[in-house]
């Protein structure tokens, strides 16, 4: 019989066991914490508009009955093709008494009190919910009790439950870049196929996915990439002209996210991106707005672009996705904390995949972790709850995890000039073989 | 050269059973139908799937957290046992006060705030217990329905579409947890790990104490002879239901309280042909009688309508019960077991029927004889959840969706009653060649079904029109499914005594 003890096994790694316990401590913590504080600490996760709740759907859902692009709206033309199909559900005589302006950048916060208007937005978030649920039921490895557990943590996560709080549908993306990752490496041709229109899916519904080409490209599926830009390109060329204006409203399109960008560059209230991670610890320096701005621009440049190289250089096809995550959440003209939920694919091709026990593996496990996790802390001056400690540890999180396996990255190229090819085959081979294959 | 014979495509091979294709190619068919009808009505058609009230989605739960701000909600009518109770207390602790004490002025009042769904902080609560239900219906759906995991999606999502569903999410209500405890008891109790047959066990507890309809399922225990378990279900039952009550609230007070409070519940409609909402077993007997009083001035004394009202729930929810403990079909008994959860209450409610995605399920799985008898119950199965859509008085409105639903429920336990008396009359056939007493051979059939080992079985006896019974001596099985006995016979010992 085995003697039970709590020294660690050196042939045996501990991410699954290390997340699992991390995770959980910390979501009861913040169970718990929330009815010590009388549910005044729900204030440090989620956004500071009381009246916002599920207001992101809301205000999609009305603005593709209208000139979207005219409020302001950042939405891929998919997307808003997508909430078009469900505005068909909607009474036009209430709808025109309710929001009288499609195109206003607001929506009434009215319209949560009307049935009609809730019909959609419980289809659309069951519809969520099973595609996550079962995308992430599907690529995690283990038993049913492992596979559940997983889920049940990540939909507990931090930016998970700041999505369906806003009704965010980034979700949405996420499930469709599970499929990818689970499919993308088939035996089977037509699931292989399925997972890179997924992965086209999901670049049509939110254009933030389209960096995870680097993952395909890197491989030399040059064919399965231009697969997926196909089925971007025919998803998204129809709905730019059936919804979105046309090339004119494209235009637009590409305004509002520049407007976006410096709108978003001049607050450091919410997430910090590359840019705004240095400009926030300038902030207190007599330094003219212009120059930090364009200082965190530079940064965010320094930072980003070896990221980027790193992505496509990384041995480890965790590594690599946690880079293209970190990129996406960095360098966001709009970074919000929903993009931190992209970092559950890193997680799941770590603790599953990974087989070696090694120092930078477990320090990118507890970023990821804290990346996750829903964490909140009273202001120190104020001993109020405010999202500052959740919107800085992660943001600097992301920081140091992009910037470390970045240098892990380099450190590996650099290693593997001085070594014959096969060993970097033997290394793919061995990225495709830890992914679970499709039954 | 020989010729290649062309072998017939699987669907149009009808010695298969293709109850899937049958059940999924339905609903599809009425989901179309449904959103076709949303787009082309404007929304109107809304009407059909919803609460009358359209300023009062997700109230249930809203109006429930904010009754459980006093010391014992029983006082202000709460129906709830007190596990939901204690639920919405958790949900109520959770949210600030300066917020709370802004939109709540009397949590006694019946209807509350609508502006409380706009409020972040009231929303949240009503977020993480959503998400946390959906995550456990999910799971216990996983375990109940066999095939691969795209099987297993499909089948929720047209769960998701059915109309008790969308109803329970329009309303908020809870009845999604019950529901999913009730599935995973039904999965594990007969597990062969000591513990989990324990959690499952548990699992019915925890049904029961958050929503009394799933006390139904005790029947599953009977039927299979688990006395043991029962009793130890039943301590589970009374940690689970009736100690919160003396830890909680005021110990008996509240619990009469809340019985006060779940039997002047009903839901007061008229007893006419044209009255709105779901039917219970009792308001079908008057649905019924008014429509033949209309179309054919047939009349019942007004004295005797209410009796034969009651007759009639109470029948029917004693089929529903003998079935669900003599049937062998695990489908069936959870079928019946949901018919009279919803039929025998006194107020039906749309929502209940989400109990039927247990039969619809097990139906899919376990039924390989492709007989017209089972082709009715799963068009009748199916019938109680499709996504029904018909103007009635030129608008749309839930008179037909819930009369469609409420007539399928009843078309199960009839079809059920007439398996019984052919059960009968097969079963009175064989008695007589066995020779002995009616009252001593029916005595030892009870004693058989509730407590004994199976009994030797006599030669069987054909009965026209009928196939010969494989098992004899207990209640015969019925026409067309032989293999469906009265008693669960051939029943081994350890499964049917309560084993450890």
């Amino acid at each position: 019989m085995k003697k039970f003890s709590l020294k660690p096994d050196p042939d045996k790694v501990y991410y699954r066991q290390v997340f699992f316990f991390a995770m959980t401590v910390l979501c009861l913590s913040f169970f718990v914490v929330l009815l010590f504080s009388g549910g005044y600490s729900m204030r440090g996760l989620l956004a500071s508009d009381i009246n916002g709740s599920f207001m992101e759907f809301f205000g999609n859902l009305f603005h593709s009955g209208g000139n979207t692009y005219a409020s302001g709206a950042v939405t891929a033309p998919f997307a808003i093709l997508f909430y078009r199909g469900l505005f068909a559900f909607l009474p036009s005589g209430l709808t025109s008494q309710i929001v009288p302006s499609l195109s206003s950048a607001t929506v009434p916060v009215e319209v949560k009190t009307y049935q009609q208007f809730y019909f959609p937005f419980i289809l659309y978030t069951f519809l969520v919910i099973l595609l996550m649920f079962f995308s992430l039921r599907a690529i995690k490895a283990g038993g049913k009790i492992e596979k559940i557990a997983f889920v049940t943590l990540i939909f507990l996560s931090g930016p998970v439950i700041f999505a369906f709080e806003r009704g965010s549908d980034m979700p949405v993306t996420l499930a469709l870049l599970v499929f990818f990752f689970f499919l993308k490496d088939s035996e089977k041709k037509v699931m292989r196929n399925i997972g890179v229109a997924a992965l086209g899916f999901a670049c049509a519904f939110s254009i933030y996915p389209l960096l995870f080409l680097i993952v395909l490209l890197r491989k030399k599926r040059f064919w399965d990439a231009g697969k997926a830009l196909i089925v971007f390109t025919v998803l998204t060329v129809p709905a730019i002209f059936l919804v979105c204006g046309g090339l004119q409203g494209l235009g637009v399109y590409a305004s509002n996210l520049v407007t976006a960008w410096k709108e978003n560059n001049l607050t450091l209230l919410g997430q910090l991106n590359f840019p705004k991670c240095l400009i926030n610890i300038l902030a207190d320096a007599e330094v003219s707005g212009e120059t930090l701005v364009t200082a965190g621009n530079v940064f965010g440049l320094v930072i980003g672009l070896p990221a980027l190289i790193g992505a496509c250089l990384a041995k480890k096809e965790w590594q690599q996705t946690a880079l293209i995550c970190a990129l996406i959440f960095g360098l966001s003209p709009v970074c919000e904390t929903t993009l931190l939920m992209f970092f559950a694919l890193p997680l799941v091709q770590l603790i599953d995949g990974e087989n070696k026990n090694s120092p930078v593996s477990y320090v990118s496990l507890g970023f990821i972790t804290v990346a996750l996790a829903p964490l909140v802390s009273p202001d120190v001056t104020s001993r109020s709850y405010t999202r500052m400690f959740y919107t800085r540890v992660t943001s600097y999180g992301v920081l140091v995890l992009a910037a470390m396996l970045t240098i892990v990255a380099a450190v590996d190229f650099i290693k593997g000039l001085g070594k014959k090819a096969p060993v970097e085959e033997s290394a793919a081979q061995k990225e495709t073989s830890v992914l679970p294959s499709v039954q | 050269m020989a010729k290649k014979q062309k072998s017939k495509p699987a669907i149009l091979d009808l010695r298969k059973p293709h109850f899937k294709s049958f059940y999924y190619l339905l609903f599809a068919f009425f989901i179309l139908v449904f959103a076709v009808s949303m787009i082309t009505s404007d929304g109107a058609s809304i009407r059909a799937a919803l609460f009358e009230d359209d300023t009062d989605s997700f109230m249930d739960h809203y109006n429930s957290v904010v009754y459980n701000e006093v010391d014992d909600p029983y006082e202000i009518l709460v129906v709830y046992p007190p596990l939901a109770s204690l639920l919405y207390k958790v949900c109520n602790l959770s949210i600030p006060s300066d917020d709370y004490y802004s939109l709540v002025t009397d949590p006694s009042e019946l209807a509350q705030s609508r502006i409380l769904r706009i409020r972040q902080s009231f929303v949240f609560q009503f977020l993480i217990y959503a998400i946390v239900a959906m995550l456990i219906f999910l799971a216990a759906l996983c375990l109940l329905k066999k095939g691969s995991s795209a099987e297993k999606a499909f089948f929720a999502a047209v769960t998701f579409i059915s109309f008790p569903f969308l109803y329970m999410a329009d309303r908020g209500n809870n009845v999604l947890l019950p529901v999913a405890f009730t599935i995973i008891f039904l999965v594990l109790y007969k597990h062969e790990n000591k513990f989990m047959r324990e959690l499952g066990l548990i699992s019915l507890a925890v049904a029961i104490g958050l929503k009394l309809y799933p006390v139904a399922f005790l029947l599953i225990l009977i039927g299979d002879k688990r006395y043991k378990e029962l009793a130890r279900e039943l301590v589970y039952v009374f940690v689970l239901l009736i100690l919160p009550f003396f830890v909680f609230y005021n110990g008996i007070p509240s619990m009469m309280l809340m019985l006060r409070n779940l039997l002047g519940f009903d839901a007061k409609r008229t007893n006419e042909f044209n009255m709105a909402g779901p039917l219970d077993f009792k308001r079908m007997f008057f649905f019924l009688y008014g429509g033949l009083r209309k179309f054919t001035g047939i009349t019942i004394e007004d004295n005797m309508r209410e009796v034969y009202a009651n007759v009639c729930r109470y029948g029917l929810s004693a089929i529903c019960g003998i079935g669900a403990i003599f049937s062998k079909k695990m489908w069936k008994r959870t079928m019946l077991l949901a018919a009279v959860i919803y039929g025998f209450p006194g107020s039906a409610s749309t929502y209940i029927l989400l109990f039927m995605v247990i039969p619809t399920a097990l139906f899919l799985d376990e039924e390989d004889k492709p007989s017209f008898k089972n082709y009715l119950y799963l068009f009748l199965i199916a019938m109680t959840q499709v996504p029904f859509i018909m103007k009635s008085g030129g608008v749309y409105d839930r008179y037909y969706p819930t009369k469609l639903s409420s007539m399928a429920v009843l078309g199960l336990v009839l079809l059920e009653l007439i398996d019984m008396i052919v059960a009968v009359v097969v079963w009175s056939e064989n008695r007589k060649v066995s020779g002995k007493p009616f009252w001593k051979t029916l005595w030892n059939l009870i004693m058989d079904s509730l407590f004994r080992k199976t009994p030797k079985a006599p030669a069987p006896v054909t009965v026209s029109g009928a196939e010969a019974p494989v098992e004899t001596g207990a209640l015969p099985d019925p026409a067309e499914a032989p293999q469906e006995a009265g008693v669960p016979a051939g029943v081994s010992p350890k499964e049917g005594g309560g084993g450890e």
